[in-house]
């Protein structure tokens, strides 16, 4: 499987996407500049995290009108795989490939720090080497990270299973105190209706070596290799989507990996 | 770059803008639209009382974009780069107040 990673003037994640993938046994991956304007020979797609074109305007708001852009956004039209990570997921939204946006922080501050990410659904492109309800322990590192979108969004996401990750306690508890950046809903990554699409602000390429705390985030590109939704038993009821603060978190699972 | 004659006033545009003879300036005005969460507001407004100004209400931040045009610009267009580049319209409502 090759991937294609994009790289933006001051995208700064890539050559770590670069590193894990190139690792990982049955995939290979290439950086692609964004004024390229081709992703034929591709598999898959990474939009990487960084502070593309500074950052200024708003976040991603400038990348997203980058030539490759259009080439990405036919990718993903025509069904392929792409996965923005914090900085990409910001222009994933601006692009509109994704809802909602990713807005200043609650308290203001850079927030850079691991965090405890609940899986929402394991029967995902993205996530199917993982069990619903899977505590993954991987970084952050954003400033606009506070996820966005209105009440109606917020609703079609839930109904159509759209939110993968959310912020959790060590206890998996979806609680206001575990939601580094005041997102709503603790939401840390959304995928698209058709569920091609995904967008997260936790790094998974930061977290893919023991000497760095964590190897959780393996499990986000082991999950891409397996191929989409592999099959598996149904979701137990009443796991997963836990919206309601008050609602009991299912106990933590062992990842798959 | 060209010669200027004497007399002649050339606004200098910010660094990859160019040399346009002052006609019209638009101003875009961005903000946070009022459901979004604004914390820099808030801490905007927090400072703002302990500096002394008492019954501070909601304190929004947004942002400002001069643009300079030669007359008769396209204003359909700078509605949809407002729409679509300046703003993002799931967080941020704009409006543009064009000078002669």
């Amino acid at each position: 499987m090759k991937f294609a990673v994009i790289r933006f003037p001051g995208s700064n994640c890539d050559q770590d996407c670069i590193h894990v993938l190139n690792a990982l046994p049955g995939a290979s991956a290439d950086y692609v500049w964004h004024k390229d304007s081709s992703l034929s020979g591709f598999d898959a797609v990474v939009v990487p995290g960084g502070f593309s074109y500074g950052d200024y305007l708003r976040c991603g708001a400038i990348a997203r009108f980058s030539p490759i852009m259009r080439a990405v956004q036919d990718f993903a039209a025509a069904g392929g795989i792409v996965i923005g990570i914090c900085n990409g997921f910001q222009i994933l939204c601006e692009s509109g490939l994704l809802p909602g946006a990713l807005v200043r922080n609650r308290g203001l501050h850079f927030v850079c720090q691991h965090i405890t990410v609940r899986v929402e659904h394991h029967d995902t492109a993205f996530t199917n080497a993982t069990w619903t309800g899977t505590l993954l322990n991987i970084p952050i590192a954003h400033g606009e990270g506070c996820y966005f979108a209105d009440d109606e969004t917020l609703h079609r996401l839930q109904i159509n299973r759209q939110v993968l990750l959310r912020y959790a306690d060590s206890q998996g508890q979806i609680t206001d105190a575990a939601n580094p950046n005041g997102s709503r809903q603790n939401i840390a990554g959304i995928r698209n209706e058709a569920g091609n699409v995904f967008g997260l602000m936790p790094h998974p390429e930061r977290a893919c070596d023991p000497l760095l705390g964590s190897t959780d985030g393996k499990a986000i590109f082991q999950s891409l290799l397996d191929g989409p939704a592999r099959s598996r038993d149904a979701e137990t009821p009443g796991r997963g989507d836990a919206v309601n603060l008050s609602v009991s978190p299912p106990p933590p699972v062992a990842p798959a990996l | 770059m060209g010669l200027v004659a004497p007399g002649v006033i050339i606004l200098l545009s910010a660094a990859h803008g160019q040399e346009i003879l002052p006609s019209v300036k638009a101003i875009v005005t961005v903000m946070p639209k009022p459901s979004v969460l604004d914390p820099q507001g808030a801490a905007t407004a927090e400072a703002m009382k302990h500096l002394g100004l008492e019954n501070v209400g909601h304190v929004r931040v947004g942002k400002s974009i001069e643009i300079e045009l030669p007359d008769g610009a396209d204003e359909a267009k700078l509605h949809e780069i407002a729409r679509d580049l300046l703003s993002n319209p799931v967080i941020e409502d704009y409006t543009i107040q064009i000078n002669h």
